[in-house]
């Protein structure tokens, strides 16, 4: 597959995985290496700590889209649109934000829509979904809450759907619902590191995914993989070195193969029990992550999306 | 003794702390295995939908404690929460009668909001906790607490609802209230607020409302009980991390947050440490590795040097962390080649736990 095409293919991404398997960097690879090859890219930001703006060495984001530099033909836009703001934006553009503030009637609201479970996460998407249909963008990159939140997050719009009968909510949950169910609309890139309990995870979530909310499963991406061991040193090769640095050299080398012996035995799991397209990403020693590293990981990226066309 | 050790021994709850992924599940898991080790009897609640503990110790988990069978002179429990089942277990119980909770509980409002309301899961982790420790079945009770958004979430949940319940919303929408202050501001509130979110979420408001009228003191006081708790000096917290610069950052963050509350932090612990295989720094193992061009020997040095500037990177973490949460005692649990998925993974994490 080309690379733009592999960008194109539907308008919105939802990037999710479980805490701490780098959803957030590999939302932030995957729009910036869309944005290089020639698409007009939005990345969304949804709740967290601000980790896109670190990535980017930028500003906070904001609610309104940021331009962000990627060297490329096509544009990358960056955006935060938090559950609160979602909510704001939506009774505006119904134009009865003020004369509810007036009469403290947001407060209520905000209650009512924090306890009607679905409410402000429908709204989020609501708002995407929006974006999506103005055309602005060829692609919107979403990195989704971790895993166990996207699902709610996603599940949200069947749930208003049902639980409020009739009104502008319901038409909002039925016009995001759709979206999620149509695959040239809308993917989900799962990201799971190569470990035992994370691929565990990924496979159930993946799984629910497909059922409860229908969404159709994009590549997969195994990250943060440990690159691959040297050979074991014989002793005729030892010789020179000091016997300190004979014996570490060992002991990192042992180290280093069980390492990429979990690694494969757990891809060789996600073959099996989770057949997708998968795009490989390498573990990063170098931290914090910036511009320099995102740069490298757009590289690795390209050609795996390359190979994933050839081999498919 | 180590200090996790020690707090394992002493303390009567440990709350385990710390942003997703860094594997708080299972540092709680091995905080409950030292102190049964210790001859304690204790409590593990875990509240992670995904099982990781289940997973980890083989058992079914539910939402009661499950004796955990294990060689240790004391007892090992766990239970996952189940957050609907423990609001209507606290439903049931501080209901006048059972009328009225039976009205509560079959109120829409209140179906969604004990299954999926944020914050619920805080609150009756919270309430599971104090609902244990009160049962005097435990001498400690570790909870790993929920990933959250706001460090806060779990240590607030108490306080919340009291705020909730003394708050503004439950005044308008309360009936017996609506009627003393009938005015038409307040009706064009209730109609606006339905046309946005329907008219049947503000029936079912005010109809959880008004059948909890009578419950709110045994609430508020439970509530304050369960907040002193987590303020006495019989409560530790115990941050887990990983010694990523960007995920000590963030744990400086949540750090800062339990300070701001008064709260102190009684160990660090910092998952997954690199092991180091040489005395030398990075420097001087690099100036090896360049005598050495390419072929098999090369490489080796070359994936040394590489696990040597990981551990030196950590080091300088781990001195972030210590410098940033008040000094509190660090301990270190180095990376295992293979993944914690069973009990034995847990007991080798409770070992390295009791002895740094």
């Amino acid at each position: 597959m080309m690379t733009s095409e592999f960008f194109t293919s539907c308008g919105v991404l939802i990037v999710a995985g479980k805490g701490g398997v780098g959803k957030t960097t590999v939302a932030a690879t995957l729009a910036t290496a869309a944005a290089r090859n020639g698409a007009a890219t939005l990345l969304v930001e949804v709740d967290g700590k601000h980790q896109l703006a670190a990535l980017f060495e930028c500003q906070p984001l904001q609610y309104t889209p940021t331009p962000i530099n990627v060297n490329g033909s096509g544009t990358l836009h960056a955006v935060r649109i938090t559950p609160d703001r979602a909510l704001t934006d939506y009774l505006n553009h119904r134009g009865i934000y003020r004369a509810l503030k007036r009469i403290q009637g947001d407060k209520v609201l905000d209650a009512l829509a924090t306890a009607t479970p679905g409410v402000k996460d429908l709204l989020v998407l609501g708002k995407i979904r929006q974006m999506d249909a103005e055309n602005e963008y060829d692609l919107i990159v979403v990195d989704a809450p971790a895993s166990g939140h996207a699902i709610s997050l996603l599940r949200s719009a069947a749930g208003v759907a049902d639980s409020v009968d009739t009104g502008p909510l319901h038409e909002q949950a039925v016009l995001v619902r759709d979206m999620l169910s149509d695959e040239d609309r809308c993917q989900i890139v799962l990201v799971t590191l190569a470990e035992e309990t994370p691929v565990t995870e990924v496979i159930e979530a993946a799984y629910r995914l497909e059922d409860e909310i229908g969404i159709t499963l994009g590549p997969l991406v195994a990250n943060a993989l440990t690159a691959d061991a040297p050979d074991s040193p014989v002793d005729a090769q030892l010789v020179d070195l000091a016997p300190d640095l004979a014996e570490s050299l060992r002991l990192a080398t042992d180290f280093q193969q069980n390492r990429v012996v979990v690694r494969d035995q757990q891809l060789t799991r996600l073959d099996t029990e989770l057949p997708l397209p998968r795009i490989h990403l390498p573990a990063i020693e170098d931290t914090p992550l910036g511009r320099t590293e995102l740069d490298q990981l757009v590289e690795v990226l390209e050609s795996e999306i390359n190979e994933l066309g050839s081999s498919s | 003794m180590s200090t996790v050790d020690k707090l394992a021994r002493e303390q009567q709850v440990i709350l385990c702390a710390g942003t997703g992924g860094v594997g708080k599940t299972t540092v709680a898991a091995a905080i409950g295995v030292l102190a049964a080790q210790a001859g304690r009897r204790v409590a593990v609640i875990t509240v992670d939908p995904a099982r990781r503990l289940a997973d980890a110790i083989g058992v079914e988990l539910t939402n009661h404690p499950q004796v955990i069978p294990g060689t240790w002179s004391g007892e090992l429990s766990a239970m996952m929460l189940d957050a609907k089942a423990t609001f209507d277990d606290l439903i049931t119980r501080e209901a006048g009668d059972p009328g009225q909770a039976e009205r509560i509980l079959s109120n829409r409002l209140y179906q969604n909001l004990s299954a999926v309301l944020s914050g619920t899961q805080e609150f009756m982790a919270n309430e599971k906790l104090f609902d244990l420790h009160q049962s005097g079945k435990y001498d400690l009770i570790v909870v790993d607490t929920p990933p959250t958004r706001n460090a806060l979430d779990f240590l607030e949940a108490p306080d919340n609802l009291i705020k909730f319940l003394d708050g503004k919303v439950m005044r308008l929408l309360f009936p017996r209230q609506v009627r003393r202050v009938v005015n038409t501001g307040l009706r064009i509130m209730l109609n606006q607020i339905s046309a946005v979110v329907g008219a049947r979420i503000v029936e079912d408001a005010s109809g959880f409302l008004k059948a909890f009228q009578g419950m709110e003191d045994g609430f508020r006081q439970r509530a304050k009980e369960a907040s002193a708790l987590l303020a006495s000096n019989q409560t530790s917290v115990v941050m887990v991390t990983t010694p990523r610069i960007e995920t000590a950052e963030e744990t400086v963050w949540f750090a800062d947050q339990i300070f701001a509350r008064g709260l102190s932090i009684g160990a660090v612990v910092v998952n997954r440490t690199h092991p180091s295989f040489s005395d030398r720094s990075a420097d001087e193992l690099a100036d090896v590795w360049d005598n050495y061009g390419e072929g098999p020997l090369a490489d080796g040095l070359g994936a040394l040097v590489d696990i040597q500037m990981r551990v030196e990177s950590e080091r300088d973490a781990i001195a972030f962390l210590h410098e940033r949460t008040g000094s509190a005692p660090i301990a270190t649990v180095s990376l295992l080649t293979g993944d914690v998925s069973d009990l034995a993974g847990v007991s080798t994490i409770a070992n390295l736990l009791g002895k740094t």
